[in-house]
């Protein structure tokens, strides 16, 4: 209502309010708290401002249900949180404290004993949180299903013990980065959250083989794992995962350069829910591993191949063969891979449908032969081939012409026009400004 | 399409830092248009190479990043500011790469240090890549110089209390103006208990001030006459090294021979002129300015003669030997007249330090310093006159009276009616009306 | 073996007259492409062009030209909520800025344009105890930031906003044994510090602490044979630091002591006869500081067809005197 008059002074504005506030009189309060209901948190703290009825309606707990204030991250400090935690109460359902640095434990003590029903909670950053906030969690918040850790580094093993003891029900964590957790900590957390579907452990640098083992052993219904990172991980504890998780369909093992084809012959005999397998610098595999994986995966939909270095072109022949729900493949720095590979590719059965993005960044032997083998690929939205050297102008200009909606990215600039005359002239001699 | 190659380039320069930590010079290869599907980033023997043509790429979205993390759009306009400390450290590094002085950047950096997002030796190395490019940018050594005063004041605060030897060379800084109190401060504190360690302590860490050093002498290197660099080194010397005795000696040597090679360069000969002027603040009595401070003098004069015979027509050579003149006269007036020790000296700062009456130095103190000299700087020329200097002095009465008014008059005249090229002429020639006016300028103030 | 002098020759084709209108539409065209890469690139001093645009565009009477509301909208924009001025919109606050600022203001009479109470906060809170001043808030200390911080002052009639003795003791703390000023205690005599400092003194009314003589002295030996300054020794001759030279033989009253034709005709020939505007030296690029210096330096030389400039803030004579602002000059 206060859009369109841009500037009013204070007294004309509360003029207007008193003579046409009809919303206030007309709507009864429940209809306009289920106004506010949809309204973000900016609006809500402007409505606040407008009149004394306005701000006892806009600060009900009741609209404060799913709160984030990534936003603000800068300015949010534990005084915030704690404010907020006791204007919520039971009805904060959902909070998201993202990129938060300054807040403390303490606040999120106050905020856990206030809001008993919080199910999400994202953390991410809030970098000075400790083990601390995990207890108060455990403590208060039984009801807690989604909780996200990421780069709350101080935390240990103890974090993890309180959160299984007083979170079963949680479904989804990420202790992305947190690098002091072990395996005794995955330990802990396994055997009281077997719900657990999700499991974010990047740059978990100390993660071993048993703490794969004790997961797989007490958590059945792991679907997402991502050991990104995780150097210290061998095939033993991809076959332990292997064994007990077979509803795995999103598995990371990015930079884990230990794994051998062991790993991808393991996942082709248990996981064959597989859908998002990222193994870029694995660079041990070879394609003996990849026949086996998809000759049993054939739901594979994305693959991050990056810097897997001793594939060829059999590689790409066995999942052209066997896996036709294949829509986005990387293969990056797979410096063996030539135009007959992109050849099979084209031809095979996730060609025509669903093949959507594919990245051969580095690939130094494809050429635009490759390119023409690619024209049937009708779905491919997005295709990377930066450094591909042999690759022309012309080559891609042929491709653009066959699949006008794709994203070609090569090195080749856009081309600009020509500088008009006396441009590159005009420039200051920074050598002599001083003032 | 152009937006994303940009992003491209940027994150292709991260890769580049990453994978060749030790990059240590940056150029740009000309390459007006891009021909090959080839990166325009490439590394090779730890040398970055950024092809030209994606410059006016990747600048302007660069310089959009910083401006996001300023709150304003391309346009702009104002929005929300939201930053991550990654992109930040890869959209700053590109600008700076390009645009050495764009300050706003350089703050960015700057914050990111005070959030600890990025450590201040990591920042130094990067500055001093930017440098290998941009050698005489000011805004550059600006960011080192408040760098380097986080570092130092880190260590300060968090040294325990001062060793005896380290208090020693503490007041004998000369930044702080005032804090010369204790009595053993007035010797210089090299080697002032025969040490084993060769000398009283730096007051910093030997290894930062010896790249800062060299990141000076690269930037000089590359420009000649480079203000920024010569001022920064001395900038150094003063607020990391604390003008230390040994420090203000080896840049004194260590410079002799760089100025010999590059004869026209006025601000390394200047930076010789701050070391000069520095050191005298070491001596506090006129015995201690006449048998040590001296010979520096008449060493300088005599590579100076050299200079100026060997290579005709220099400027800054002529201009050095104004400074040398000016120092000799004001050091010469108070070891004559030990009454006045505190009047004469030629710059403010030697004033405080003699007004403060410092006991006398020990006799043998000169050879105390003369033995870590040799130590200190093995084959030094430097060492070879100094002493020889000094030797003359014992054996010649005469010799405070070589660079008197008329050696240098006659020095002029000399040159005037045997030297052939006009140019060098004329620098004599206005030399000699310098030395005229500053009798004239004498005569004026004893009136 | 003699090396050869360090200097330019003339060519024999140089310009000779001033292309005075040539020079006003090279500024007045110069950023109207505002999307281009060079545009980009010096974004970070964006205030000081517009300045030396706008001073070179009243100097040659075509001030006019230009857009008044759309320049004021954009040095008002620039102003942080501390009172400084970034370079640009989105720039951080320095010192350098805030005397643009307020020197574009000033030739505009529209300094109601922006908080001109919190912009002396600004400039007085970056003084530190020995005098000298920051040039923002992370503590980088140079002569210049002086220069700035008094001549913006003086231009708002503010100088007592500040602890001018002890500003003063600083710069004097910078002066050398030849009569000059480097930017630092110590640091080596720079014609662009010596100006700053000269100006400085001038700015608070003492340039009698200046060695007149001496630092004349040192100043016209800066002239080359080709008839241009160079700002140091062994440097080549450059248009601005012919000026930077120029305006402090003027303040100290020893113009007279250089070659003013040969100057002339240096300058002159740092025209660029197709495109307008002055390089730093015959026959290469141009760009709008040099220009502002040129046609400056020419005022000091008593060029006729340009209005008169003052050498302390290098602005027009009659702006100044619209805000009856004087400055002392020592005589020769």
């Amino acid at each position: 209502m206060m859009m369109n008059g841009s500037v009013r002074s204070r007294s004309e504005v509360s003029e207007y309010m008193e003579e046409e506030s009809l919303i206030c009189k007309r709507l009864p309060k429940e209809l306009i708290l289920r106004i506010f209901s949809h309204l973000d948190v900016v609006s809500l703290c402007r409505c606040a401002q407008v009149s004394k009825a306005w701000n006892i309606l806009a600060l009900d707990g009741s609209n404060w249900q799913r709160v984030d204030l990534f936003d603000f991250q800068v300015d949010i400090e534990s005084s915030v949180v704690e404010h907020l935690s006791r204007r919520c109460g039971g009805f904060l359902r959902q909070l998201s404290l993202r990129g938060c640095q300054s807040v403390q434990d303490r606040a999120l003590e106050i905020f856990a004993q206030n809001c008993r029903n919080i199910e999400s909670l994202c953390l991410a950053g809030c970098k000075k949180i400790t083990n601390g906030t995990c207890n108060s969690l455990g403590k208060f918040s039984h009801k807690l299903l989604w909780l996200d850790l990421g780069s709350c580094s101080l935390i240990t093993d103890n974090a993890l013990k309180a959160l299984s003891d007083g979170c079963p029900l949680l479904e989804y964590l990420s202790i992305a980065w947190c690098d002091q957790i072990t395996e005794n900590g995955i330990e802990a957390l396994a055997r009281g959250c077997n719900k657990l579907q999700v499991l974010i452990a990047k740059g978990c640098i100390l993660l071993t083989d048993r703490a794969l083992k004790h997961l797989a052993s007490y958590c059945p219904l792991v679907r997402t794992l991502n050991l990104h990172s995780c150097n210290n991980v061998t095939d033993d504890g991809i076959r332990h995962i292997s064994s007990g998780c077979h509803l795995l369909e999103s598995l990371c093992v990015s930079g884990c350069t230990h794994l051998t084809d062991g790993t991808l012959v393991a996942l082709g005999a248990g996981c064959y829910q597989l859908r998002t397998l990222e193994l870029a610098g694995c660079s041990q595999f070879t394609d003996n591993g990849f026949m086996v994986l998809a000759r049993n995966c054939h739901h594979l939909e994305r693959m991050d191949l990056e810097e897997c270095v001793l594939i060829t072109d059999a590689t790409l022949g066995h999942l052209a063969a066997h896996c036709p729900w294949l829509s986005k493949l990387s293969l990056s720095h797979c410096e063996l891979i030539t135009d007959e590979g992109i050849r099979q590719l084209g031809t095979g059965a996730c060609a025509p449908e669903h093949l959507e993005v594919l990245e051969l960044d580095n690939c130094p032997l494809i050429t635009d032969a490759s390119l023409e083998h690619l024209m049937g690929c009708q779905s491919l939205e997005r295709i990377e081939l930066y450094d591909c050297q042999l690759i022309t102008r012309a080559g891609i200009r042929r491709l653009r012409a066959q699949l006008p909606n794709i994203k070609v990215h090569a090195y080749f600039a856009p081309v600009t026009p020509p500088p008009s005359v006396g441009g590159g002239r005009q420039r200051y001699c920074r050598c002599c400004v001083i003032l | 399409m152009a937006q994303e190659l940009a992003h491209r380039i940027l994150s292709d320069l991260s890769t580049a830092f990453q994978r060749h930590p030790n990059i240590d010079e940056v150029g740009f290869i000309p390459c007006p248009t891009c021909q090959h599907n080839r990166s325009p980033v490439v590394v090779e023997n730890n040398k970055l190479g950024i092809e030209t043509w994606c410059l006016e790429l990747i600048f302007p979205y660069a310089h959009d990043k910083v401006l996001r993390a300023r709150g304003r759009d391309d346009n702009g306009r104002k929005i929300k500011v939201s930053r991550s400390a990654r992109s930040l450290l890869e959209a700053t590094r590109a600008v700076l790469l390009v645009q050495a002085d764009c300050l706003t950047a350089w703050n960015i950096r700057k914050e990111l240090v005070e959030a600890e997002d990025l450590k201040c030796i990591q920042d130094l190395k990067f500055a001093a890549l930017v440098l290998t490019k941009h050698p005489k940018s000011s805004e550059t050594f600006a960011h080192r110089r408040w760098l380097l005063k986080q570092i130092v004041q880190k260590t300060t605060s968090t040294s325990l209390q001062p060793s005896p030897v380290s208090q020693a060379s503490h007041t004998n800084g000369l930044v702080a103006g005032d804090q010369a109190s204790g009595g053993a401060a007035a010797v210089p504190p090299l080697n002032a208990r025969g040490t084993k360690s060769g000398g009283a302590e730096l007051p910093c860490d030997e290894k930062l001030l010896e790249t800062e050093l060299a990141v000076c002498q690269s930037s000089a290197e590359r420009y000649p006459s480079n203000y920024y660099a010569w001022t920064h080194r001395a900038w150094v010397v003063e607020q990391v090294a604390r003008c230390h005795y040994k420090i203000l000696i080896k840049e004194l040597s260590d410079t002799r021979h760089w100025i010999s090679r590059h004869i026209s360069d006025h601000s390394g000969l200047q930076y010789r002129q701050f070391l000069i002027t520095q050191l005298a603040t070491h001596f506090r009595s006129a015995d201690a300015l006449q048998d040590e401070f001296l010979p520096l003098l008449t060493a300088e004069f005599e590579l100076l003669t050299d200079l100026i015979t060997a290579f005709p027509g220099h400027e800054a050579l002529w201009y050095h030997r104004r400074y040398v003149f000016q120092q000799w006269e004001s050091v010469l007036s108070m070891c004559k007249c030990p009454k006045s020790d505190n009047s004469a000296s030629s710059t403010g700062k030697n004033q405080t330090h003699l007004q403060q009456g410092h006991p006398e130095v020990p006799a043998e103190l000169y050879a105390h310093s003369a033995s870590s000299f040799s130590r200190d700087c093995k084959d030094s020329k430097l060492h070879a006159t100094v002493v020889q200097g000094n030797k003359k002095a014992k054996v010649d009465p005469a010799y405070t009276e070589h660079h008197t008014l008329q050696s240098e008059l006659e020095l002029c005249r000399n040159v005037m009616a045997t030297c052939r090229d006009g140019w060098q002429v004329r620098l004599a020639g206005s030399y000699q009306h310098w030395l005229q006016q500053r009798i004239l300028g004498q005569d004026n103030t004893s009136l | 073996m003699s090396a050869p002098v360090k200097d330019v020759t003339i060519p024999e084709d140089a310009p000779s007259d001033l292309l005075l209108n040539k020079h006003a539409d090279f500024i007045a065209l110069y950023g109207a492409k505002k999307d281009d890469y060079e545009y980009c690139m010096t974004e970070y001093l964006r205030l000081s062009g517009m300045y030396w645009g706008l001073t070179t565009m009243d100097l040659l009477g075509q001030l006019e030209r230009m857009d008044r509301q759309q320049v004021v909208e954009f040095v008002a924009a620039c102003q942080h909520d501390c009172g400084g001025f970034g370079a640009s919109l989105g720039h951080d606050p320095h010192l350098l800025y805030a005397l643009s600022a307020v020197q574009i203001l000033t030739l505009y009479d529209a300094l109601d344009a922006v908080n001109v109470d919190k912009l002396v906060e600004f400039v007085s809170n970056l003084q530190q105890p020995d005098g000298s001043f920051f040039g923002d808030k992370w503590g980088e200390v140079d002569t210049r930031f002086s220069f700035c911080a008094v001549a913006c002052l003086k231009l708002l009639d503010k100088l007592s906003a500040i602890d001018l003795e002890k500003a003063t003791k600083f710069v004097l703390s910078c002066m050398n044994f030849d009569g000059g000023f480097g930017c630092r205690p110590g640091s080596e005599s720079h014609s662009g510090q010596i100006y700053c400092c000269v100006g400085f003194l001038a700015v608070t009314g003492q340039l009698h602490h200046v060695n007149a003589d001496l630092l004349g002295w040192w100043l016209c030996e800066r002239q080359l044979p080709s008839g241009g300054l160079n700002g140091r020794p062994e440097k080549l001759p450059d248009v601005c630091y012919s000026w930077w030279v120029l305006a402090s033989l003027k303040m100290i009253g020893r113009l007279h002591w250089i070659d003013k034709d040969k100057l002339r005709t240096f300058i002159l020939a740092c025209q660029d006869e197709e495109t307008g505007g002055f390089a730093d030296r015959p026959g290469d690029m141009v760009d709008p500081f040099h220009t502002l210096f040129g046609i400056a330096g020419l005022s000091l030389l008593g060029a006729a067809e340009v209005k008169t400039v003052n050498p302390v803030l290098c602005m027009p004579e009659d702006t100044l005197r619209r805000i009856n602002l004087h400055i002392e000059l020592l005589s020769s």
